[in-house]
Parts: C-alpha cells; sequence; structure tokens
C-alpha cells in the first residue's frame, strides 16, 4: 500500500491544539505515545492491505463481544475501552472500505491525541498554578536534577504509578492460576464475602478474555514486537503483559510508569511464580513483588525535613529579594531627590558588593550628604563620589555670594537667572565686588541696588 | 475450593450455548437472542454449597459448525467440552457430531458431554432423543435453558469425568 505517511498539516485541528501538540512532542514527554501511534497505525496498514476478515473483527467483533458480555458487574473501564479511538477508526474503516486504512485512521486518532494533549497540558498548567511554591520548586529541582521535562515530573508526581491488580495466568489455556487485588479506598465497607466473589469472578473473566485476545492478536500478526500482546489500556488503567514459557502475568496499573516492569518480572516474578507451591503462595509471591514494584516505581517523595528546608531557603529567598527591592526603590528615591538639587549637574548609582555606590557631580556648595544620609539604607553601605562641578544656578549663586560676599546688615541679595537684587542700602564697593565675582561674570548677571551714598539705581 | 476448571461451550449458532451458561452462571433465562461474537468467559461455581463445589469458567464460543482455527485456540487447555444442541433443529446435531469427531481427534483426553437443548417444548421436537444417542457414545442430556431442568446436573457430570 502506498498511502502517504499522515501529516499533522492534514488533520482537522484548530491551529492552537497542533501547536499545543506539537510542542508536547518536542517536550518529550509525549514522543513515546507518537511512536506507540506510527507501530500502531503501521500494523494496522499491513493487517487491512492483506486480511479482510480481520477488519470485519476488529471493526466489529471486539465491541460487540464486549458490550454483548453483560457480565454482572461490566466495569466502567471497559465501557470506555470501547471509545477508543482505534476501535472507531476501524470500523470506519471497515464501513467505508477504505483502502488506505492509515489515511482512514489518522483523521481519528490524532484529533483525539490532540484533544487529549490540550486537556493534559491544561491541567498541568492548572495544577501548576494551585501548588504551593514549595512544590514547585521541588519539582524544579527535579526536573534539573533528572534531565526529565518539567510537565513528566509533574504527572509523575500528580498522577503516581499504582498497580491495582495482578493475574497470574497459565497460557495458552487462559486458566488463572493465581490473582491478587490490592485494597482500594472504600473496601473495608463491602468486605463482605459476595465482594470478594465479584472480585475473584472479575480476575477469572479477565483472564480468560485476555487470552482470547492475546490469542487473537499473535493469530493476526498485529502485536508490538513478535507479534505479541505487551498492554491493553482499559479506561485509565493498562494491562501490563509478561509472559514466560507458559506463565503469563498481567498486572492492571495506572498512572506514569517510570520503570519498565519487564525486567523485574523475568527475574524475580516468573522463577518465583514456579516455584511457589499453593494458590496461596502463588498470591503471596504476587503481593510482594506488587509491592517492590510499586516501590521501586513511585518517585521518591521529599521528607518532612527536606520540605521544610526547601520552605525555609524559600522564604529566606523571598526575604533576600524583598530586602533589594526595598533597597532598589530607597537608592532610586535618593538619587531622584540629589537630580532636582541645587548645584547638582548629575548623579549615578551603582551595586557594589554588600552595598551602593553613587557618582555625582554637584557644586562644592550643594548639599549632598543630608540627602544621602536621609536615605533608609544604612550611610556606611553607601559609598559617595563627588565629581566638584562650577553650578551657575541661582541658588548656588546666591549660596556662593552669600558665603564669600557677606552682604551688610539691613541687606538681602535675591538672584535670578538674570541679575542679582540687592535689597536694602549697601556701600558701592560692595555692589563692585558683586559684578566681579566669578560666578556674576560667568553667568553674566546685572547687579541692581541702592547704594548709600548716592541715592540712585545703580545697574552694571 | 480447587482452582478453576475450563469449560468450553461448543455448538451451532442459534443453538442456546449462551442461554445455557447463563442458566448456569445466574439462573437466569432471557427470550432475547444475541449472536456471540468471538468469545465470552463466565466464571460460575457448580454444586455450590455443597463439599464437591467446584468453581469454573465458562468459555462461550461463538456457534460454529466445525472446529474453525481460531476457535481451536480457544480450546487449548480446557478440562472438558460441552456440546449444545437444538431440538428444534436436525442440522444442529449434524453439526454436534462433526464438531466432536473434531474434538476426538484433536484433544482424546478431553471429556465432553452433549446437550440436547429445549427440553421445555420437546413434544415440538425436530430431532428424536433415541436417534440422536444413537449417533454419540457420549451422555446426552436432555436439558431446557428456559426452566434450567437438567442443566446444572449435565455440566457437572462433565467434570467428574475420569
Amino acid at each position: 500500500m502506498s498511502a502517504p505517511p499522515p501529516s499533522i498539516a492534514d488533520v482537522p485541528m484548530s491551529d492552537d491544539a497542533k501547536l499545543a501538540l506539537l510542542r508536547a512532542v518536542a517536550a518529550g514527554h509525549l514522543r513515546e505515545e507518537v511512536v506507540a501511534l506510527n507501530a500502531r497505525l503501521s500494523q494496522f496498514e499491513k493487517l487491512f492491505a492483506t486480511n479482510q476478515n480481520v477488519v470485519d473483527f476488529v471493526a466489529t467483533a471486539l465491541p460487540q463481544a464486549m458490550q454483548q458480555a453483560h457480565m454482572p458487574r461490566t466495569r466502567p473501564h471497559l465501557d470506555a475501552a470501547m471509545g477508543d479511538p482505534w476501535i472507531g477508526a476501524a470500523s470506519y474503516a471497515a464501513e467505508h472500505k477504505l483502502e488506505g486504512a492509515t489515511q482512514a485512521l489518522s483523521p481519528i486518532i490524532l484529533p483525539a491525541i490532540g484533544q487529549a494533549v490540550k486537556e493534559r497540558l491544561a491541567a498541568l498548567s492548572k495544577a501548576m498554578e494551585r501548588a504551593s511554591p514549595a512544590r514547585r520548586v521541588q519539582w524544579k529541582i527535579k526536573s534539573l536534577q533528572t534531565g526529565l521535562p518539567l510537565e513528566t515530573v509533574m504527572e509523575q508526581d500528580l498522577d503516581p504509578f499504582r498497580v491495582h491488580s495482578l493475574l497470574a495466568v497459565e497460557m495458552p489455556a487462559g486458566n488463572l492460576l493465581a490473582s491478587y487485588r490490592v485494597p482500594e479506598e472504600g473496601d473495608a465497607a463491602n468486605s463482605d464475602s459476595k465482594s470478594a466473589e465479584h472480585a475473584e469472578d472479575d480476575a477469572y473473566a479477565t483472564a480468560a478474555l485476555l487470552t482470547a485476545l492475546r490469542s487473537f492478536v499473535r493469530d493476526a500478526g498485529i502485536g508490538a514486537g513478535q507479534g505479541e500482546l505487551s498492554s491493553i489500556d482499559v479506561g485509565k488503567r493498562t494491562l501490563h503483559i509478561g509472559q514466560q514459557g507458559s506463565l503469563m502475568v498481567a498486572v492492571e496499573a495506572s498512572g506514569s510508569l517510570a520503570l519498565d516492569l519487564e525486567p523485574s518480572m523475568h527475574s524475580e516474578l516468573f522463577p518465583a511464580l514456579r516455584s511457589a507451591k499453593s494458590l496461596d503462595d502463588r498470591r503471596a509471591v504476587l503481593a510482594r513483588w506488587r509491592t517492590g514494584a510499586t516501590d521501586k516505581t513511585k518517585p521518591k517523595s521529599p521528607s518532612a525535613l527536606k520540605l521544610i528546608l526547601l520552605i525555609c531557603l524559600a522564604l529566606l529567598a523571598g526575604l533576600w529579594w524583598a530586602k533589594r527591592a526595598v533597597e532598589q526603590t530607597d537608592i532610586a528615591r535618593t538619587l531622584s531627590r540629589l537630580r532636582s538639587a541645587p548645584g547638582v549637574a548629575s548623579a549615578s548609582y551603582q551595586r557594589v558588593d554588600g552595598g551602593w555606590q553613587l557618582f555625582v557631580a554637584a557644586d562644592p556648595l550643594a548639599q549632598v550628604e543630608p540627602i544621602v544620609q536621609d536615605g533608609l539604607i544604612p550611610r556606611q553601605k553607601i559609598g559617595l563620589l563627588v565629581d566638584p562641578v562650577l553650578s551657575l544656578d541661582p541658588t548656588s549663586t546666591a549660596r556662593a555670594l552669600e558665603q564669600t560676599l557677606p552682604p551688610p546688615v539691613g541687606v538681602r541679595l535675591v538672584v535670578t537667572r538674570t541679575e542679582v537684587r540687592v535689597l536694602g542700602t549697601a556701600a558701592k564697593e560692595y555692589f563692585e565686588a558683586l559684578r566681579q565675582h566669578p560666578r556674576v561674570r560667568l553667568s553674566n548677571l546685572t547687579v541692581t541696588g541702592q547704594t548709600s551714598t548716592i541715592a540712585a539705581t545703580v545697574t552694571n | 475450593m480447587s482452582a478453576a476448571k475450563k469449560i468450553c461451550v461448543l455448538g451451532m449458532f442459534g443453538a442456546g450455548k449462551t442461554s445455557l451458561v447463563d442458566r448456569v452462571a445466574f439462573d437466569r433465562f432471557s427470550a432475547d437472542y444475541k449472536t456471540t461474537i468471538g468469545v465470552r468467559p463466565v466464571p460460575a461455581t457448580l454444586g455450590e454449597g455443597t463439599p464437591s463445589a467446584q468453581r469454573v469458567v465458562l468459555w462461550d464460543i461463538a456457534g460454529e459448525s466445525e472446529i474453525s482455527r481460531l476457535t481451536r485456540t480457544y480450546l487449548t487447555g480446557a478440562h472438558a467440552f460441552a456440546i449444545v444442541m437444538d431440538g428444534m433443529r436436525g442440522e444442529s446435531v449434524e453439526a454436534a457430531r462433526r464438531i466432536v469427531r473434531d474434538c476426538d481427534a484433536e484433544y482424546p483426553h478431553v471429556p465432553f458431554v452433549l446437550l440436547l437443548n429445549k427440553a421445555d417444548i420437546s413434544g415440538a421436537w425436530d430431532v428424536n432423543f433415541d436417534t440422536a444417542q444413537s449417533h454419540f457414545s457420549q451422555n446426552l442430556f436432555r436439558v431446557s435453558a428456559k426452566d434450567g431442568s437438567g442443566v446444572r446436573e449435565a455440566f457437572t457430570e462433565v467434570l467428574r469425568a475420569p
């Protein structure tokens, strides 16, 4: 069959959904799913191309068989499994007699994955928003330590791997050798013998159905690897299947699987099951192995001490950050006051080890020090470098004139941008001295006022 | 109670296999006819409440007039076979003869029992019980999924076989 590989561009999805899907794939945590999907698509393609009977069987037999099983306690997740996209896709392909099964499957499966990805990302985003700062920090640290994407770390933490039940089955007969069901919430309330019997019935039926499915998959050649079914998704749970000789073990689990169970099954579980003599022994073996497998796969939660340490670190970091922010605001305020102060030409700052360094270009008569001392930051944490400049602003000029040429008693000086006004009566020599003052000359200011000997306005 | 035993229920389509399995497992009967596709494993207990109680898993296999390749995989490891015929249809006896022949050839050591269903309306049968019995050397039971007569006895009998 020469159908082109499915392209995401051809799939009827919104651009946002496509983008989310691509991001998720790029982030890595969906890569395995996509690889598995491609493998499944190619299996279907091969299968559909070679055997129309199998198409009909897949399309109709499995869902109907499940529906018609009408077992007394059909599990909700068995019903959910019937809604699996691949069942729908197979039905669609069979109904429309499509030659390119891949083309038929991709528009159905990829949007389903896209939707799942969108929902998962939204859920993770919500979880991140609701998580405590300490937990967020914990996820980020673990992501850095393990090199796993943050989303994966969050999923493992939020959705830890859990084993719900184990079945040991004699193959190919499908006879249940032993089963172990992990007690769950609510079991205590339903711990009567009827419930136990129902659970046992489920185990017998599951073992037989699994055997039938496995036989079918092997005969049809659609299994992964060497034509064997290695796992089945059943609603939110997955049956992980391992086989060694005539012994098959099915592990019903949920959550993110952080460890490949297969090696542990082969090295520990199968030999132990073979050496077990009775039904009870085998059940005990299953229970022990389940505990070990769960311990190996569950993400380690931080100890209380570690958590406290993390919280303290977060608090310290918060305090340090807050203090730094306060100092930054204060130094900016000091700088602003300096820049607007009379006689200051420019001001800037630099952060230095343990404090601040101010660089000020100011008139020697400018009031710089009082402004620096007036801030919240301790004075010893501020270095001050003043570059002296001659300021010609009226305030500095007035200050300089009053210091170097103190006005006579009863006389007051008013300096503006254009003149020095002498209020009161002064000697002519005083006027002359004012006119010769460097700041007056450099500013080209006019000196006006009354002299003591000449009752007339003197202007230069 | 010992480990559950596997009993495969075979026979022509529409012979009443699913109804008989439901009678054994749930003690119920439904007149609604549903075709079984593939296989339907149903756990049950024979001789419930007695010291000889035995857990079984009844493999209700889709109706066929002879054993197909797919069905053969379901039969592997069976402890017993129950082959069902419909007293209203003579061709179901012919189908049962072919199934017995196949089972004898491939699973010579697995015991089986023959069940002639719809005993509640035996007056209207196409099949003569004595003639049917002459075809088979094994136990033949007259049973009714509708009223339950003879059903449990037949399934219990097959497990007694050595």
